[in-house]
């Protein structure tokens, strides 16, 4: 006797392939029933025009969306996290270096900017007239203690002396209007600091490196920061003989975009 | 382009077609579109009961095998068609699953079954609503076995291997998922009878 499997295979059979079925056991009857339901549900088609525009859709579907072999390695699943931390900590090295390297920056550096932007962050910071003053005077003997470093080593590159003594020029005068406006005790640190930049740049004067606009602006900015430093410092202007806002030596001198 | 395959072997076409479409060759993906589309839209009308839904999932369900094809290592079409299912059941799982966290999204009730006279529309969705949730009920292997045998059309033996399964299971399965059927959609009969 055939097991009632092998009977509802052939029956089966039947329906997938076409051909009427005659079934004379009852009892497959609702089974052979559902078999021809689901068989006709096989026999539906999608509509032409939708079957016409998936068609198109996988003609058109970009290159990158069809898997195109990337350029890129792939990564798995628990590399994206790791190649993310190490790509955040390899940002985080940059970040920190730019920040250590940037207070020595100078002004052919790609980091001068950096350097001008942080000191401008720290007089913000600063809460009293006479703290800025004397940041400001820090920044500007910072600069002159370099610009006689280079001389010394003999190593300026083209348009640093007149960047470093510009900038020197404007932060002295800025320390000076700062002190003005607290009291004596500022006043007096700020000359004891514009003392040591004077020194400085009258060392550089003296082994004559400087000539042309580099020595042109350095006697300016020297005759700025002795004026300072004996109380007349006033804002340069345009009727003086040099000065941050005046013309010297035919370049911009509205060059520190990013002073405090 | 080329339009003519050299070898008109069925096999040697899929291996063909496989391989070209492997490496980005719309034509060739487009032939296996063609010779594959109805039975993995009569998986996906089974399994959803609503014909433009399944219109919608076999878009679907290409443009992921697209994606996807270079990955795929198969080189029959049982092995082609066994894959494009396993798509075709993801993305249905994911629509059962959007439908039950929004409810609310449900289709249109239009019907839009491809049917001439819209009263026959409505009927035939009715059965096929009442077909896919009877589908839901059985095992998975019990559905797979109806479906492959009855909505894709495959033999005792394509669906033995694709299933990877014994003759003497599929058929065991078949029965099983038949008389399970039967139970649910025509009501008074016995399961075990």
């Amino acid at each position: 006797m055939r097991k009632a499997e092998d009977v509802l295979e052939t029956f089966l059979a039947q329906i997938v392939s076409g051909a009427p079925v005659l079934a004379s056991d009852s009892g497959l009857q609702p089974m052979l029933q559902v078999a021809t339901q689901l068989r006709q549900v096989g026999r539906i088609a999608p509509s032409p025009a939708r079957v016409e525009r998936i068609r198109v859709d996988l003609r058109r579907v970009p290159t990158r969306e069809a898997g195109a072999p990337s350029t890129m390695p792939r990564l798995g699943l628990w590399r994206r996290p790791v190649a993310g931390l190490a790509f955040a900590m390899m940002l985080m090295a940059l970040g920190t270096t730019s920040a250590l390297a940037a207070p020595s920056a100078l002004p052919d550096s790609p980091l001068y900017p950096v350097r001008n932007m942080r000191e401008a962050v720290q007089v913000q910071l600063a809460g009293t007239p006479a703290q800025r003053a004397l940041l400001y005077a820090n920044f500007a003997a910072e600069r002159a203690t370099q610009l006689r470093r280079l001389v010394g080593h003999k190593d300026v590159a083209p348009g640093v002396v007149v960047t470093l003594l510009r900038d020197i020029t404007s932060r002295v005068h800025q320390a000076n209007q700062e002190a003005k406006d607290d009291g004596p005790a500022a006043r007096s640190a700020v000359s004891q600091v514009e003392g040591q930049i004077g020194d400085q740049l009258n060392q550089i004067q003296q082994e004559g490196e400087f000539s042309g606009n580099d020595g042109a602006q350095l006697t300016d900015t020297l005759r700025d920061v002795q004026s300072g430093q004996s109380g007349q410092s006033g804002p340069p202007g345009p009727s003086g003989p040099s000065g941050p806002s005046g013309p010297s030596g035919g370049g911009n001198s509205n060059t520190d975009t990013n002073q405090p | 382009m080329p339009n003519a395959l050299p070898d008109e072997n069925p096999a040697s076409r899929y291996v063909e077609w496989l391989d070209r479409a492997r490496r980005q060759d719309r034509y060739a993906f487009a032939q296996l579109y063609d010779v594959t589309y109805r039975r993995v839209f009569g998986y996906l009308l089974a399994r959803v009961g609503e014909h433009a839904a399944a219109e919608d999932l076999l878009q679907d369900v290409y443009l992921a095998a697209l994606q996807a094809i270079r990955r795929f290592r198969g080189r029959t079409e049982g092995e082609f068609i066994g894959w494009l299912l396993k798509i075709a059941h993801a993305k249905v799982m994911d629509r059962f699953r959007t439908q039950y966290r929004h409810p609310e999204r449900q289709t249109s009730d239009v019907p839009s079954t491809g049917v001439a006279d819209p009263l026959d529309a409505i009927d035939q969705r009715i059965r096929l609503d009442e077909i896919s949730d009877a589908l839901a009920q059985l095992t998975e292997d019990q559905r797979n076995v109806v479906l492959n045998r009855l909505v894709l059309g495959l033999d005792l033996e394509e669906t033995s291997k694709l299933m990877g399964k014994n003759v003497g299971s599929i058929k065991a399965l078949q029965h099983r998922a038949l008389a399970h059927l039967a139970k649910i959609l025509t009501p008074g009969v016995d399961e075990h009878a």
